[in-house]
């Protein structure tokens, strides 16, 4: 009898432990928050940040989680890096006072207040954006979310496609507007692998 | 503003003035979280204030009342790179902070230095480091500040037409290049620090004010050929301070 329940207490606990909240770190080579503005209402520039870090917590069973983002703004990247000219660069500008300010502030952050699931679907993030000392409420939209594992190394992870925007006059960075645009869209990749 | 001023002691007001309108135009008085570029603003409003209440309290020109006013520009210029000057290697940090100290506070003492005794010479001074510290600025990738420094500049500059127009000087007002100088001083400074204005170009700023002393007052100092000639005297320090800033890029095509 003491060898049955010891059975069943070692083929239930995986499933308890499949329905506790499960923790993923964010993959900073394949989290790239992604941005567009417009420019003198000509065209659209692309840009991203690297190395972003941050940690996932998902409760499938509960249809709950939290999301921590973090970028490092210093990374910015428009294709307009270096110069060989010697001239500067729109991401040196970018970098500087007028914009995203990196030497003051150096980090921007998305924490989540509450994700929002239809189904086993993820259908958005709302929660607050801290860009230069500024924090405003921010959701992001799921236009994809899925779970598995990493067809490669067989690792558990997570993936998402986040989309969203700000008015970045809203934080303060009021620098040529509107001939640079005030809206910025967002276009964030997410993925994750679980601790 | 100048006009209006001009036969008072409150010339700062009309500089000041200045420094107002293209807050109001650019950056807006939204003032928090308090930023480098917000305490920039706070500071050069709290040094018109000093300013305005020692002229109220008839405090006159002397050599402890003006170098209390620049080491407490100083302080202002530490107080702006706070959290700069955090986010840095402990060797940078304080080579930026001393380096700010040391900049704003000789900005500053050798702009009242040289403007304490003529109206006109202290705005011929505002003007240059107005001016200058916005070119600065601009060359230094922050296009903010250069609005600010050059609207404070300008105000300067209407102050000296104002009284070039009148045939005489202002009553002495010895604290009227002080937010000047301070505007001037604190722009440079973050321009370097959160910009890209290298630090080096920042040199020359304090001995522009300097440099008009050059062209000694005479029994007739105001007059349009002396005003010219102590501005192009200042101009002299500026001059090569733009000259190292724009040097790297006088080749290149200016980013968009």
């Amino acid at each position: 009898m003491t060898r049955l329940c010891t059975c069943l207490i070692a083929l239930l606990l995986p499933l308890g432990a499949a329905a506790a909240p499960e923790t993923y770190n964010l993959d900073p080579s394949h989290t790239v928050p992604n941005f567009s503005i417009q420019h003198y209402g000509m065209s659209t520039v692309w840009g991203h940040f690297e190395r972003t870090t941050g940690k996932v917590v998902l409760d499938r069973a509960a249809k709950s989680g939290s999301l921590e983002v973090k970028i490092p703004s210093a990374t910015i990247s428009t294709g307009d890096a270096k110069r060989p000219d010697g001239g500067r660069s729109r991401d040196e500008q970018l970098r500087a006072t007028d914009f995203f300010n990196v030497a003051e502030f150096p980090e921007i952050v998305f924490k989540s207040t509450r994700m929002n699931f239809n189904g086993d679907a993820l259908l958005s993030v709302e929660g607050t954006l801290t860009l230069l000392g500024v924090s405003k409420p921010l959701t992001l939209t799921a236009t994809s979310f899925n779970c598995g594992p990493n067809p490669a190394n067989k690792k558990a992870m997570c993936g998402a496609d986040l989309v969203g925007s700000i008015k970045r006059t809203d934080f303060g960075m009021k620098y040529a507007v509107p001939m640079i645009g005030d809206e910025v869209k967002l276009f964030i990749a997410v993925e994750a692998y679980k601790e | 503003m100048a006009g209006a001023l001009a036969g008072t002691r409150f010339l700062a007001l009309a500089v000041v003035s200045g420094l107002v309108v293209v807050v109001g135009l650019t950056i807006g008085f939204m003032l928090l979280p308090l930023t480098a570029v917000n305490k920039l603003v706070l500071s050069t409003l709290g040094a018109a204030a000093l300013a305005l209440g020692l002229e109220a309290a008839g405090v006159g020109a002397n050599r402890r009342a003006g170098m209390a006013l620049a080491a407490a520009a100083g302080v202002a210029a530490l107080w702006m790179l706070q959290r700069i000057v955090q986010n840095m290697e402990p060797a940078a940090a304080w080579a930026t902070a001393i380096g700010a100290f040391v900049l704003t506070v000789s900005t500053t003492g050798s702009a009242i230095y040289a403007g304490k005794a003529s109206p006109l010479r202290a705005a011929v001074v505002g003007a240059g480091l107005g001016w200058g510290s916005g070119v600065l600025a601009f060359l230094g990738a922050s296009a903010l500040l250069a609005q600010v420094g050059l609207a404070v500049g300008t105000a300067s500059a209407a102050v000296a037409l104002v009284q070039l127009l009148r045939g005489r000087e202002s009553p002495l007002g010895w604290t009227l290049v002080l937010p000047a100088a301070v505007v001037a001083a604190l722009i440079g400074t973050l321009a370097s620090a959160g910009g890209e204005l290298r630090w080096y170009c920042l040199i020359p700023l304090p001995f522009a004010p300097l440099a008009t002393l050059l062209v000694p007052s005479g029994a007739r100092r105001v007059s349009w050929p002396w005003a010219f000639a102590a501005g192009m005297a200042g101009l002299l320090p500026l001059a090569v301070a733009v000259a190292l800033a724009a040097w790297p890029l006088a080749t290149s095509t200016p980013a968009g």
